[in-house]
């Protein structure tokens, strides 16, 4: 099946069951219809290809990479919602675990949630292979780089529809639902696998379109399987205590008190820490598959924790008394 | 920083001032499990013409040698290097020094390594495989605008064959 018609049939489907008015997607259909225009109107007759060899081009350029754009922004905008309204359900704590608990006497919810995930993943394929075919689309008809330029900023505003840790905390909450160390998805357009290589500390995603997506679970600074994970806004995933100390900050402060100048320990990009997302379905698929090192983490973050606030408070009360 | 099974104890924190800016320090448990792998790292897999390991039993100090590249006014060379890690590693950088005397405008006269990743542009995600790497850089492409030997920074920019004859000799009495 051709993907514009396997797109349309899947925009049919979901208006079923995404009955949200803020649901967004990629407009493939009608911007393919613009670069069929551009293709007509600047080819030359001579030209038996029919394209149109311009590095940027009036026709579609103005309307073209700014919807494309705001489209990217809002699928990964709604995306991020959906799948943290989704995952504070399955991972509620106190009062609300409890309510859940007794509802679930009534309703199945755990079954509501991984429809809703795969629903979820469904989307985020879809419209990050539309966009894929889009740009490729548009660089052909233009004879340019244009498409894989816009990639690349799309990459530099975290605006990249695959490079979401939403989608990494998706996958691990199918591997906690499942209870395995892969699962497999059937959709519209091809098959959706996740799977978990616990020596590599590798989450593997596969989805249709040969994506394949390898997500490294390992922290860069302590070398060891993330342990309380939060993900910077720039993507990459770090261990809690590690991206506090990396921060200059302490473990009980949180990453919200790390300054607007901390750099990313990777790529160097300032400001990444106050959006940081924690990423507790990670968390617990880490709890729940090693043990062991998971209670060994706990006790030695605890111990840092503790002696952090000690020496803080040592270090505030000599202040105050004026011994210093 | 916390790595499996490290306890508060050992490293000490330090604030400068009674509100803010807290200097990350690890316990001697977690920078000493961070050394561990990474020196496991090293051994699977080392970079081209680069080793490294802990000089006896001090997980904190270590001997590395980098082979001379060819093409290079240091080929056929071996230089021994001293590196000593800090306690609050990786939040702080290692100290990297040239034990063979090597004819450099970024190795200063006792042998210290002047780059930009030991000293402002040290991130923890850095590691010991990385930094040698670095330095087998700068052995193949000395920087001479960040030069701690001016001397030797403008013979390399003014009379580079002059520049290659010294250093090839340095490396052959001193590294061979």
């Amino acid at each position: 099946m051709k993907f514009g018609s396997a797109f349309r049939e899947y925009l049919q489907e979901e208006r079923e069951w995404l009955v949200d008015q803020k649901c967004a997607h990629v407009e493939y259909i009608r911007l393919k219809k613009v670069l069929k225009t551009c293709q007509k109107d600047t080819s030359s007759s001579d030209n038996k290809d029919q394209l149109c060899h311009c590095q940027s081009c009036p026709l579609c350029d103005q309307q073209f990479f700014s919807e494309l754009m705001k489209e990217a922004s809002d699928v990964v905008g709604y995306f991020s919602s959906r799948v943290k309204n989704l995952l504070h359900l399955h991972i509620a704590t106190g009062m609300q675990r409890y309510v859940l608990r007794l509802r679930q006497c009534f309703k199945d919810d755990r079954q509501a949630l991984t429809q809703e995930g795969r629903i979820l993943i469904e989307y985020i394929a879809m419209n990050a292979i539309a966009m894929r075919k889009i740009l490729k689309k548009y660089d052909k008809v233009h004879s340019s780089v244009n498409g894989e330029n816009f990639k690349s900023r799309m990459h530099a505003e975290h605006i990249e529809i695959l490079h979401s840790p939403w989608l990494i905390e998706l996958g691990a909450f199918y591997l906690n639902s499942s209870g395995l160390d892969s699962c497999d998805l059937d959709g519209v357009y091809g098959r959706f696998s996740c799977e978990l290589n616990i020596t590599k500390a590798v989450m593997t995603l596969v989805l249709p379109d040969s994506i394949n997506l390898e997500h490294d679970l390992t922290c860069a600074i302590c070398l060891d399987f993330v342990f309380n994970p939060y993900a910077l806004s720039c993507g990459h995933i770090f261990c809690k205590s590690c991206a506090c100390s990396a921060a200059s900050v302490m473990i009980f402060q949180g990453l919200k008190a790390a300054s607007p100048e901390s750099k990313c320990p990777i790529c160097r990009e300032v400001g990444v820490y106050s959006k940081a997302v924690h990423m507790l379905e990670l968390d617990l698929l880490v709890k729940r598959r090693c043990k062991d090192y998971w209670k060994e983490r706990l006790a030695g973050e605890r111990g840092d924790k503790l002696k952090q606030s000690n020496d803080y408070w040592n270090l505030q009360s000599t202040y105050s008394i004026g011994l210093m | 920083m916390m790595i499996s099974g490290g306890g508060g104890g050992g490293g000490k924190s330090s604030w400068s001032s009674s509100t803010s800016s807290w200097v990350p320090t690890t316990s001697v448990s977690a920078s000493g499990k961070r050394i561990q792998r990474e020196m496991v790292e090293l051994n699977n897999d080392p970079p081209p013409d680069c080793s490294a390991g802990p000089k006896g039993d001090n997980l904190y100090h270590w001997i590395a040698t980098i082979i001379g590249t060819p093409e290079t006014p240091y080929q056929g060379g071996i230089f021994f290097l001293d590196i000593k890690f800090p306690i609050d590693y990786p939040f702080k950088p290692p100290e990297v020094v040239f034990k063979t005397r090597i004819y450099h405008c970024n190795v200063d006269p006792d042998g210290r390594v002047s780059m930009g990743i030991l000293k402002d542009d040290w991130s923890p995600a850095l590691t010991i495989t990385k930094v040698l790497l670095e330095v087998r850089s700068i052995m193949t492409n000395p920087d001479p605008y960040n030069a701690v030997v001016p001397g030797i920074a403008h013979l390399y920019s003014g009379d580079r064959a002059k520049h290659d004859d010294i250093a090839a000799e340095w490396t052959v009495r001193f590294a061979k």
